[in-house]
């Protein structure tokens, strides 16, 4: 195995050499820096558009004047999604899910306003992204340098010349390996140094991203080894370099191309989503009949008053509760039944999404495109699971504003009722919207199936390439 | 003895390629195997480089059976084919650099390798030049670099000569000949008459997969050779 270092060597100075690297690589690497460059115009300006508009929502908040606080729940306020700076390497699915939620009395509202929409129509046809130039173009690059690593040298004879030095087949393997990786690296190490400084220069300097960005480096080595791996094997089990060229494109074009599209389609007709129009209907039925369209919505707001009062000891008072507290209470009660009501149909749409997910990266097992493309956008927190956490805390804190309004009217009304009109006061004690993005831990538990799936690639590309080479034929 | 085969036996499939093959080849000694096409010449020096295995029989370098130590067998061959395959992006230097460390020998001086191949006859300016631009006659004598380099104790032949030019015909003889003078032994397999006289001590004609006849280079003269050879082949 100490030869392997000399075997390297000089597969890398024959790929250097021979001129496909300067030409296949240089091409890549111009792609790439041009996705990046695009990337952090565009995460650079989603960055501006939300503190802008953070800002603008904050003022409007605070500066609303005197109103009765059950009506300012009504006139609401709008948060922002975050944009995390990993969004400049793999967009994931945020340009088309919405970037704002607007918050307000009685309704949960789908977060609205994505890029996809406000993009005219010709730039939603395809994504140009690092992550793209990655996950597509990469595979392409190792299978056009590697496919005649071994087929090449029986083709001119060379193997012949070599086998008869005694060298083991798995030195000369892990040698040619060694030279693919190391040929690939050398294009796009000075690009990662390059997307590290750009990221830092978006603010992507905290340990979080730096760890996100840690792993999704090796999460890339990985899947291109799959790659390198699988092209060492078709290079040694092909009859010639033509043979696993075109074997290796075949593959590539099944794994990239056919089943991540196949996946999509049958996870979606499997677990259809409903859409919005009949989501709203839905909705808004259970709102007046209830989820099961057995319980009228007056007796269960009523059912919820009662136990409201009981819980706040007023159950027994009779005439003593003013009507302030009462609408109040009554106004928290409704609040109570349509959350429940929202949750129910809120959570029922996430659960068929995560199904449609979770279809897609039992995909990840059938390609390792799939497996790479959820883990990458899933460590950019560009991925759906990402999405779900921050709508589901935006819910959570529309919950408690909603309810600190009421109370501040229940609380504060007094003998002046619906004329009652709280202030400035009021508004500052809104609770913070201080949303946190997950950590890398997170992205790696709701991705474990695929990096389940990278991790039995590797192993298996890694085990044909060792056969393989084995098994050589020398003539 | 270096080499030596004990009915070996070669089937691909149906057809016999070598039936009962006894050879031995000692130290200073080169036995060339004359025959048509399809003799088996080829099979029997693959058969000793452990491309192939096989049917039955023994094939042995160092007395070490080949089948069973394919790695250690290798240690002692240097195998130069029709055409020497080198890698035409790399010089020559480099080439010989390359495949003399892959057979074990590391830490060699690269004036000791340069000295090696001006020894085989390697014009000095082409010593650095790309192996692409080298001629068959260039690329064979880095071939016999090779085995001066890994200092082999057996060179295994197979047509070497065929298509070079008398001049580097008879120059690869002579460097053949000098190896075999320090003691290395040659088995080789070729269709030139004239220099198996030049530089066998013994030659064998193989038909069919059968050694169907063996003698001393010292007792025929070139005509003898010739009409024992056509004798054969006409059977």
């Amino acid at each position: 195995m100490s030869l392997v270092r000399p075997i390297a060597t000089k597969e890398l100075q024959e790929i250097i050499r021979d001129g496909r690297l300067r030409l296949l690589g240089g091409i890549v690497v111009i792609l790439a820096l041009a996705a990046l460059a695009f990337g952090a115009q565009q995460t650079h300006r989603a960055q501006e558009a939300r503190e802008h508009a953070s800002e603008r929502a904050e003022k409007q908040w605070e500066g609303q004047g005197e109103k009765n606080p059950h009506v300012a729940a009504h006139y609401g306020t709008h948060v922002f999604a975050p944009t995390s700076v990993a969004t400049a390497i793999d967009p994931g699915v945020t340009a088309y899910l919405g970037r704002s939620v607007k918050i307000e009395a009685h309704k949960r509202n789908l977060a609205a306003h994505s890029a996809a929409e406000d993009s005219a129509s010709f730039q939603r046809m395809g994504s140009f992204s690092v992550s793209m130039v990655l996950l597509l173009l990469v595979p392409l690059l190792i299978i056009a340098l590697g496919h005649g690593l071994w087929s090449r040298e029986r083709e001119s004879g060379t193997l012949r010349q070599l086998l008869s030095t005694g060298v083991e087949r798995k030195s000369l393997l892990f040698g040619k390996a060694i030279a693919l990786f190391l040929s690939i690296a050398l294009l796009l190490v000075p690009a990662a140094v390059l997307v590290l400084g750009v990221l830092w220069a978006l603010g992507g300097g905290d340990a979080s991203t730096l760890m996100r960005l840690a792993l999704l480096g090796l999460g890339y080595c990985v899947y291109f080894g799959i790659f390198g791996g699988l092209t060492l094997y078709a290079s040694a089990a092909s009859g010639s370099s033509r043979a696993a060229l075109v074997a290796m494109i075949g593959a590539w074009g099944l794994f990239c191309l056919v089943l991540p599209r196949a996946a999509t389609e049958v996870a979606s007709a499997a677990r259809p989503l409903p859409s919005q129009a009949s989501l709203a209907r839905d909705v808004a039925k259970s709102l007046e009949v209830g989820i099961d369209g057995n319980l009228e919505r007056e007796a269960a707001v009523e059912a919820l008053v009662e136990d409201m009062l009981a819980e706040e000891g007023y159950s027994d008072t009779g005439m003593l509760v003013d009507a302030a507290t009462i609408s109040g209470v009554e106004l928290q009660a409704e609040a109570r039944w349509e959350d429940s009501i929202h949750d129910h149909h809120m959570r029922a749409l996430s659960d068929q999404m995560s199904a449609q997910e979770d279809f897609v990266t039992l995909a990840g097992f059938l390609s390792p495109f799939v497996a790479m493309r959820s883990l990458s956008a899933g460590l950019c927190g560009t991925d759906y699971a990402h999405h779900r956490h921050f709508t589901e805390y935006t819910e959570g804190w529309r919950k408690s504003l909603v309810t600190m309004l009421n109370k501040a009217f229940a609380d504060n009304a007094g003998d002046a009722g619906w004329d009652y009109k709280a202030g400035p006061e009021v508004w500052k004690n809104a609770p913070a919207f201080n949303y946190a993005e997950p950590s890398p831990t997170f992205a790696l538990q709701v991705h474990l199936r695929s990096v389940l799936a990278l991790a039995l690639w590797a192993f298996l590309s890694l085990g044909l390439a060792l056969r393989s080479a084995q098994r050589v034929r020398v003539t | 003895m270096v080499l030596k085969a004990e009915n070996l036996v070669k089937h691909y499939g149906d057809h016999p390629a070598l039936r009962g093959l006894n050879l031995e080849v000692g130290a200073g000694e080169v036995f060339c195997l004359l025959g048509a096409n399809g003799a088996g010449k080829t099979t029997t020096i693959q058969l000793f480089l452990g491309f192939i295995e096989p049917t039955s029989g023994s094939a042995k370098i160092q007395g070490l059976e080949v089948r069973e130590n394919a790695l250690e067998t290798k240690k002692f061959i240097a195998y130069i084919p029709e055409n020497v395959m080198l890698y035409p992006n790399l010089t020559g230097l480099e080439n010989l650099e390359y495949f003399t460390t892959l057979a074990g020998i590391t830490h060699v001086w690269e004036a000791e390798l340069r000295t090696t191949l001006d020894r085989a006859g390697l014009p000095a300016d082409f010593v650095d030049q790309p192996v692409g631009t080298y001629s068959k006659g260039m690329r064979q004598k880095v071939g016999i670099a090779m085995a001066i380099a890994r200092r082999a104790r057996l060179l295994l032949l197979d047509e070497p000569t065929s298509g070079l030019d008398p001049k580097a015909s008879n120059e690869f003889s002579q460097l053949v000949t000098t190896l075999r003078d320090e003691g290395v032994a040659v088995l080789m397999a070729t269709h030139d008459l004239f220099r198996s006289r030049e530089i066998a001590t013994r030659i064998g004609i193989m038909k069919r997969g059968e050694l169907v006849a063996e003698f001393a280079a010292a007792e025929v003269s070139h005509t003898d050779l010739e009409r024992i050879y056509l004798e054969h082949m006409h059977d």
